[in-house]
């Protein structure tokens, strides 16, 4: 089970004097689904490049399953222990769906068939049919793409998943089974998934709701 | 190039200019003048006069005038020839020399000679009852002197000017010693030195000036420059190849800048590729050289299609490596720059939708 912990964390953009996260303390657990809304410029998606080690608070701390992002090779930890999914699914173009889910376990060493079988495996797991694998994104539907953007954040065996708007694209019908997928992912192999959206009824499906005001972060 | 083109120079009688009988019509001072400029090369010029006679030793009373005393210093110029290579109609004369003697007779220095090397037309020989090697009484103006006949010739020469007679040919060197300076000529052709071939302004005005001046010869005359080469084709290709000169660092450097912005520029496009890779976990470090590996994978690929075109075409030179090497340095350089400068955004600043 992963645990995320900020602790105090605040977020300046360089040359400003205005803190755009303030005091951030918070414990995200394994096995459930977060969810974070809040309105456009409140803060979300700056706390979002936080937890991904994309970027580095002015102050306070980040921990995962603690050990500090301070001291960590956060490449690493991108590569193995924390992967992101976002609103425009942001697969390679030129890759087919395999490919696609294929291409990180390939970067972390694992040999081209052992991660194109892993991949199919997973590819299967999130819904997608069998025909759809060899085919390149633009001839998969919005919600087979975010699938198959949930499937290859999930190739590397991470135990923490950060969905940026993951159905902001997608109509209601696909937003509910993308996020149902999500939560039966998170309950099924305990993995913690935070999702940041401002679709309150989505927002509802998850298990723990927090918002986000002007930079602060409490329960809903 | 300049250097590389012959230039001649003709004197020819004047359109509007009167009539004369005598082959020769050009004035010898003219000539002398025209040569003393230091633009000619090589005087090809005919002298010819009709004041002359020959006769057997100790048969004056065979004196035989009917035939022009033609001056020469080689034989490339008496039978006319057109461009393509057809000859004028007579000009079909053939010499046939005495052993040991042959066309540089006629270019010889003799210093003060005995007896004068003469060519006649088989016709003459066979007039004057004689053979090859005869001596032969010449009497040339008010002088009378040896001469041998050492070669003779059949058919017709074209490119004596127009003769009274038949031609009889001896080196121009004794012909001006003989008549000094009541010589006359029928063909005043110059070839002029190629290394002056661009102050060639300035022989045409001194050139006419001289025919204006000239109060000595028969006919009023006509400069003629064959220079059409020059003007036509050679000034103008040497102004381009100058603009080129100027133009070509230009172009390399444009070469070299548009390599970079177009390197730039495709790498801008690889942003968010570049983002997705560092948001898996990729290092930045590693994500550059990946996306500059391609684009100067491309680079290399392209350059050497375009050398190898060049090559088929037989266009190979150093300064098209230089150009080469100087286009991939600039797309090097703009390849840098833009992997750094796709990786320095933040990857969720790309990889968001913007609302």
């Amino acid at each position: 089970m992963s645990a995320l912990t900020l602790q105090d964390v605040c977020y300046r953009y360089k040359n400003t004097d205005r803190d755009v996260l303030h005091s951030i303390s918070c414990q995200f657990e394994g096995g459930t689904v977060y969810a974070i809304v809040g309105p456009s410029g409140s803060g979300k998606s700056t706390l979002l490049s936080l937890m991904a080690g994309l970027d580095t608070p002015t102050h306070g701390e980040l921990t995962l399953d603690q050990e500090s992002y301070k001291t960590m090779d956060l490449d690493q930890t991108r590569r193995e222990k924390l992967s992101m999914i976002f609103q425009a699914f942001q697969l390679f173009p030129l890759l087919t769906a395999v490919e696609n889910v294929s291409f990180p376990m390939e970067t972390n060493g694992v040999s081209k068939r052992d991660a194109h079988r892993r991949a199919a495996e997973l590819l299967q797991e999130v819904g997608i049919e069998v025909e759809k694998h060899r085919r390149y994104p633009a001839n998969l539907s919005g919600g087979e793409q975010q699938r198959v953007a949930i499937a290859r954040a999930l190739s590397t065996g991470a135990g923490i998943l950060l969905a940026d708007e993951p159905t902001g694209n997608l109509d209601e019908a696909n937003s509910i089974q993308v996020m149902d997928l999500l939560l039966h992912l998170s309950h099924a192999s305990g993995r913690c998934v935070i999702v940041v959206t401002h679709d309150l009824e989505l927002a509802s499906r998850a298990d723990k709701i927090l918002s986000m005001r002007d930079g602060t972060l409490s329960d809903a | 190039m300049y250097r590389n083109v012959s230039v001649e120079a003709e004197l020819l009688r004047s359109v509007s200019g009167g009539y004369t009988t005598q082959p020769g019509f050009i004035s010898g001072a003219t000539v002398d003048a025209m040569v003393a400029t230091g633009f000619v090369k090589e005087n090809r010029s005919v002298a010819a006069t009709t004041d002359a006679g020959l006769s057997k030793i100790g048969d004056q009373g065979s004196l035989f005038t009917n035939f022009t005393l033609c001056g020469i210093t080689n034989t490339d110029m008496v039978n006319q020839e057109l461009s393509s290579g057809m000859t004028v109609t007579g000009g079909d004369g053939v010499i046939t020399y005495l052993s040991g003697w042959n066309d540089s007779m006629f270019g010889k220095d003799y210093g003060n000679a005995e007896w004068y090397p003469i060519v006649v037309s088989e016709t003459m020989l066979e007039r004057l009852n004689a053979d090859l090697d005869d001596q032969l009484i010449l009497s040339a103006g008010s002088r009378a002197v040896t001469a041998r006949i050492k070669g003779s010739y059949t058919g017709q020469f074209n490119g004596l000017g127009h003769l009274n007679g038949e031609a009889v040919l001896m080196p121009r060197s004794l012909m001006q010693e003989l008549y000094e300076g009541d010589l006359y000529y029928s063909v005043a052709d110059f070839v002029l030195d190629p290394a002056l071939n661009r102050n060639l302004d300035t022989f045409r005005t001194e050139a006419e000036q001289m025919i204006q001046d000239d109060t000595k010869s028969l006919l009023p005359l006509n400069l003629v420059i064959w220079d059409e080469e020059l003007r036509m084709v050679v000034q103008p290709m040497e102004k381009n190849l100058t603009l080129m000169q100027v133009l070509y660092p230009i172009a390399q450097t444009v070469a070299f800048f548009a390599a970079g912005v177009v390197a730039l520029l495709l790498l801008l496009q690889e942003a968010k590729t570049a983002a997705i890779l560092r948001v898996l976990g990729i290092p930045t470090r590693t994500v550059q050289r990946m996306l500059g590996r391609e684009l100067l994978i491309l680079g290399v690929v392209g350059v050497s299609m375009g050398i190898l075109v060049a090559l088929l075409l037989g266009k190979w030179s150093t300064q098209l490596l230089l150009c080469a090497v100087i286009y991939f340095l600039g797309l090097a350089v703009g390849t840098i720059v833009g992997c750094m400068a796709i990786t320095k955004k933040k990857p969720l600043e790309l990889l968001q939708v913007k609302e």
